[in-house]
């Protein structure tokens, strides 16, 4: 089986975020995979270990983004494309992501490489945006399936669940498709030291739009970022004094009547 | 002059703090609470090849520069550091003398599966009374015939009375002083090999800490670890510089997580309607323990690149362990006075960290001593 997985490097989690002013961020030199996107790297190489077949890892992202790719050399990945090209800067910035142009250039990939199936995170862990995925597999013309917690491949077909507050669906669709991945897929497994200092030796190559048969005039911004607004300093916290049972009933009382959060 | 990491060092740095966070730093408080040691924990982090990191490729290593291994160790100590202390043993002292002069069935049956993670080692220097003064080594080797038969009692060995194997500093002839010194490979199970008290201690915890003891072990002429007799004390010279530049590292780690600790926490709490990170003492704190620990860094980069290269750097190994500890010490006592009295609470971190810096005052020599070969070495011959 042929796999593309798609990845993105985001903002650490522990990145510091300063709003310089109302229109632009700054965010600390601290970067990592999507948490998600890890997810789909692992089902990728389980796949591959079950059932053999190529696993390809794809950015979009300047040259730092290379080192989300060389991780996924590390963790088994075969090979690894980063696309990049100066037309991109404008909608792959560090606080912003113009999803339609980056799943463009994503179905671009994929048809240059060709595949059997496409893994990538649900969403992005710096954007929340979900688009991407869903976005290339609409340009592909592919079936796609979100939030998926197990995928288990037959012959041409893959089946798969969805889970959610304790429901649980399978799907089964035909080949080629994308899948996203959600949390409970998989547990990522740690890189070998071997594959870790083969990895970090090696070449990241990137790939421009011209590459891919893209027009640079294609990767056109659909939406853009208007002003960032700091959010509120963490609310204060309130302890609730009185027996432990008055004071779990009072706390279930605000949960639902101050909050709505029951 | 390049004081940068290369990519290569970079990428394994990312890679193994990412490990160490992921792997070991959610152990570092059951580590310390129990102070067991995390058998599973140990073969997982093994089972990555992490232990074989400075050993050739032919013997299953990694062959990493120096640098390299100093990162891993220091990110261990991050991490957790009585599990780094268990790690450092495995990857250095451990199994340094095996593969240095360990018989094809040695590298085989124990080396190989030891920085697999699959068999645990130590080194045993610490007796009763010496510890830095080697010179006291009162375990005694006698050879007969083709074997050897050793008597003695060795305490503080860290995971003694757990190792499957031992590597043993004995004498042939305490008057002989250094020149009666030698490595000794003893294996669990030896008839006469037993292990007596276990230490329970302040710091480091999560290894298994205290005394083992020969009573007339009979080794194969093959577990004398070296080519000659009595060269002990010229072969332990050859890995002495190593270990205190990675107890420096060690220094750099624990140093580095009380820091960022406490800035976290400066960052948060608040006192008289402002974050305590906003007055001038607190970031006085910071200005100093940042200082120091980047000029400890520059230190164990130096002694790094000397090892590398194979300058001689006795002397500066000797200052990279006194000053990254001494370092660590002050930054671990200014984590505790940024915390006020939450740092007495067990609750948080930081207690842990004071307590297990006092650990890197013992190894790789004591200050008192050290600082006495610099001076005479500084000073010179009168």
């Amino acid at each position: 089986m042929k796999i593309l997985v798609f990845v993105k490097q985001v903002p650490d989690t522990e990145a510091l975020v300063e709003a310089l002013d109302d229109s632009s961020l700054k965010v600390e030199e601290k970067f990592e995979m999507s948490f998600f996107d890890t997810l789909a790297v692992e089902e990728a190489l389980r796949l591959k270990e079950k059932h053999g077949g190529t696993v390809t890892a794809v950015t979009v992202g300047p040259e730092r983004a290379g080192e989300v790719l060389r991780t996924c050399l590390a963790l088994g990945a075969d090979s690894v494309f980063r696309i990049w090209d100066e037309a991109l800067a404008p909608v792959v910035t560090d606080v912003f992501t113009d999803s339609l142009s980056v799943a463009r250039v994503l179905a671009a990939v994929a048809k240059h490489l060709g595949f059997d199936l496409i893994l990538c995170g649900k969403q992005a862990l710096d954007d929340d945006a979900a688009a991407v995925g869903v976005m290339t597999a609409a340009l592909l013309e592919i079936p796609f399936v979100t939030a998926v917690t197990s995928v288990k491949a037959e012959e041409g077909s893959i089946r798969v669940k969805q889970k959610r507050d304790g429901a649980e669906r399978e799907i089964k669709c035909e080949l080629p498709a994308l899948l996203s991945a959600e949390k409970g897929l998989n547990e990522p497994r740690q890189p070998q030291v071997m594959k870790v200092m083969k990895a970090a030796r090696a070449k990241i190559d990137a790939m421009d739009l011209a590459a891919l048969k893209i027009q640079a005039d294609a990767i056109i911004s659909t939406v853009k970022p208007v002003s960032f607004t700091v959010p509120d300093k963490a609310r204060s916290i309130s302890i609730i004094e009185g027996e432990p049972a008055d004071a779990a009933a009072e706390l279930v009382r605000r949960l639902r009547e101050e909050r709505q959060a029951l | 002059m390049d004081f940068a990491y290369t990519e290569e060092q970079k990428f394994f740095q990312k890679v193994v703090a990412d490990m160490v966070e992921k792997v070991v730093e959610p152990k570092a408080e059951a580590l310390d609470e129990s102070d067991d040691f995390d058998h599973d924990l140990f073969r997982e982090v093994g089972g990555l090849g992490y232990y074989g990191l400075r050993y050739p490729e032919d013997v299953g290593g990694m062959d990493v520069d120096t640098q390299t291994f100093a990162i891993f160790i220091e990110e261990m100590a991050h991490g957790s550091f009585g599990f780094a202390t268990a790690a450092m043993m495995q990857c250095l002292m451990g199994t340094h003398f095996l593969h240095r002069f360990g018989s094809e069935d040695i590298i085989e049956r124990l080396f190989k599966p030891a920085i697999r993670g699959e068999k645990i080692s130590c080194i045993a220097f610490t007796e009763e009374t010496s510890g830095s003064d080697i010179t006291g080594t009162r375990t005694i080797a006698k050879q007969d015939g083709d074997e050897w038969i050793l008597n003695g009692k060795k305490m503080w060995i860290t995971n003694g009375p757990i190792a499957d194997f031992v590597t043993v500093l004995a004498t042939t002839d305490p008057a002989l002083k250094t020149k009666g010194l030698n490595f000794f490979l003893v294996e669990k199970g030896m008839e006469g090999f037993t292990y007596g008290q276990v230490l329970h201690k302040l710091g480091a915890r999560g290894t298994v800490t205290g005394e083992i003891i020969f009573n007339d072990v009979r080794l194969p002429a093959d577990h004398l670890l070296g080519e000659e007799v009595n060269k002990g004390m010229e072969y332990m010279q050859e890995v002495l510089e190593e270990i205190r530049l990675m107890t420096a590292a060690l220094a750099l780690g624990l140093a580095r997580a009380a820091l960022e600790d406490a800035r976290e926490y400066a960052r948060v709490r608040e006192a008289f309607g402002k974050v305590i990170g906003k007055y001038q003492l607190i970031r006085s704190k910071f200005g100093e323990c940042w200082t120091e620990f980047e000029a400890a860094k520059l230190l164990v980069q130096k002694v790094a690149w000397m090892i590398q290269n194979k300058i001689p750097c006795g002397n500066e190994a000797a200052m990279a362990k006194m000053f990254a500890t001494e370092m660590c010490l002050k930054a671990v006592d200014e984590a505790t006075r940024i915390y006020g009295g939450n740092a007495f609470a067990q609750e948080y971190p930081v207690q842990r960290y004071f307590r297990d810096a006092r650990f890197l005052l013992y190894g790789g020599g004591t200050h008192e001593v050290l600082k006495n070969f610099l001076g005479s070495r500084y000073i010179g011959r009168l």
